[in-house]
């Protein structure tokens, strides 16, 4: 029986609804456990010194500022953007809804690379949902149930990705292995690609929104005689320290930003 | 059934067990990790197998599974069979002296090592450590002694039998 089960799951991903339903039955469990390590997480927050807490305000507000203005220059080229590819009668979305989660401090199996979040179906989240971080892609949605879901990380081996350089948009699929790294499958042994690189999710397979940075090129072997190099790629988001990740909607247009001047889009 | 309105010291066990299984560790020490669940079923299979038998062996084992992202089964597969080789032998196992006892458990608690290794390596994409995989053998093996005389306390507080 457990082993038709198992069959079932690898094969034919059936038992999904199965285990949405028991995952209720673990929540509560996972929840206790989270509880010492994020009230411990909490308690160091608090205790921190006045003098830690303002340079840490000072330091946000500086970054701050600098982000309003990087944004304002952002609003404005978006706007430019969008006004020159109407001209090539293209659009492009810009912006989905996101959703910040917390991971539950809880394990899961060894080496599987894989983190719990404590949303689920109640609050939206679906299957292949993607998770990104502020750094950068963190993975997608391969389980949920009605209050918490799994999320696999990029760098699980059975984790692809559609990807490009941001440098010159040649396209690759980003898969995990073995260590931390990722590495790009179907680059030609030609193609122009450096150390350094910074690598951007292209949106191709419809699942993961175009744009999102993926991580930057460490090394790129060519060998003679083989048609593809080698190229590895470590993940800019922080996968193993993050402790919030957003969850994002592709299909649907953020509320928030809803004011941001975009009058040629909207006015169809 | 006499002892029913007590079941719920056997669900606590289980309860305490999945916790700590679930409870995160520093990487260095999470491989060393007691295979907690697979140590209270083997206790309770022993003691009281006509009330926790295959039946609940297999229910945990999916609890586990959902709660560690595991392949669907995998750890309703192992429990199951450590639970059968339990309670068709509980009546030998129990008259053991508890060391001997000890190496019995490490034992199955191999059986169920072996059993998540081979879903693991041939079913999944994440192959398992090939060394680290059977730490949780050591340590429930050293750990049986000690989880089998606070459980025998347990249960005679309680009076189940």
């Amino acid at each position: 029986m457990a082993a038709t089960l198992l069959i079932a799951d690898q094969r034919y991903r059936a038992t999904e609804a199965l285990r949405s339903a028991i995952s209720v039955l673990a929540y509560p469990i996972q929840y206790v456990v989270s509880l010492p390590v994020n009230g411990g997480r909490m308690l160091m927050e608090s205790v921190t010194t006045r003098k830690e807490m303002m340079a840490d305000n000072e330091r946000l507000r500086a970054q701050n500022l600098l982000l309003k203005t990087r944004l304002q220059k952002f609003a404005a080229l978006e706007t430019e953007n969008m006004r020159l590819r109407e001209l090539l009668e293209s659009s492009i979305e810009v912006g989905e809804r996101a959703l910040v989660a917390d991971l539950l401090g809880v394990e899961t199996e060894p080496s599987s690379r894989q983190v719990v979040l404590n949303k689920g179906t109640r609050h939206g989240v679906y299957l292949g949902q993607p998770v990104v971080d502020s750094d950068g892609v963190t993975g997608q949605i391969t389980h949920v149930g009605p209050f918490t879901s799994t999320a696999m990380l990029i760098t699980n081996p059975k984790h692809a990705l559609p990807v490009q350089v941001n440098r010159n948009g040649i396209r690759a699929i980003a898969t995990g292995g073995d260590g931390d790294a990722l590495s790009l499958s179907f680059v030609p042994t030609n193609a122009d690609v450096r150390v350094g690189d910074l690598i951007i999710s292209s949106g191709l397979g419809g699942r993961f929104p175009a744009g999102y940075p993926v991580g930057e090129v460490k090394q790129v072997v060519r060998t003679p005689g083989v048609p593809f190099a080698k190229v590895t790629v470590m993940p800019s988001a922080r996968l193993a320290r993050t402790q919030q990740v957003l969850l994002l909607w592709p299909e649907e247009r953020p509320r928030s930003v809803a004011g941001l001047n975009r009058p040629a889009i909207n006015a169809e | 059934m006499p002892s029913t309105s007590r079941g719920w010291v056997i669900a606590a066990t289980f309860l305490i067990a999945l916790m700590l299984t679930a409870l995160p560790l520093p990487p260095w020490a999470a491989s060393w990790r007691p295979a907690w669940v697979a140590m209270v079923l083997i206790y309770w299979n022993l003691a009281m197998p006509e009330r926790v038998g295959l039946a609940v062996a297999f229910a945990i084992g999916l609890l586990l599974d959902v709660m560690l992202s595991a392949p669907m089964g995998q750890n309703a597969l192992a429990l199951t069979t450590v639970s059968f080789v339990t309670v068709a032998n509980h009546q030998r196992f129990r008259l053991y002296p508890v060391g001997q006892q000890a190496i019995i458990v490490g034992l199955l608690i191999l059986l169920h090592q072996l059993l998540t290794f081979l879903v693991r390596q041939f079913l999944t994409l994440q192959k398992p450590d090939p060394v680290s995989h059977w730490f949780p053998v050591i340590t429930s093996t050293m750990l049986w002694p000690w989880l089998f005389i606070l459980l025998r306390d347990l249960r005679r507080r309680a009076q189940l039998n």
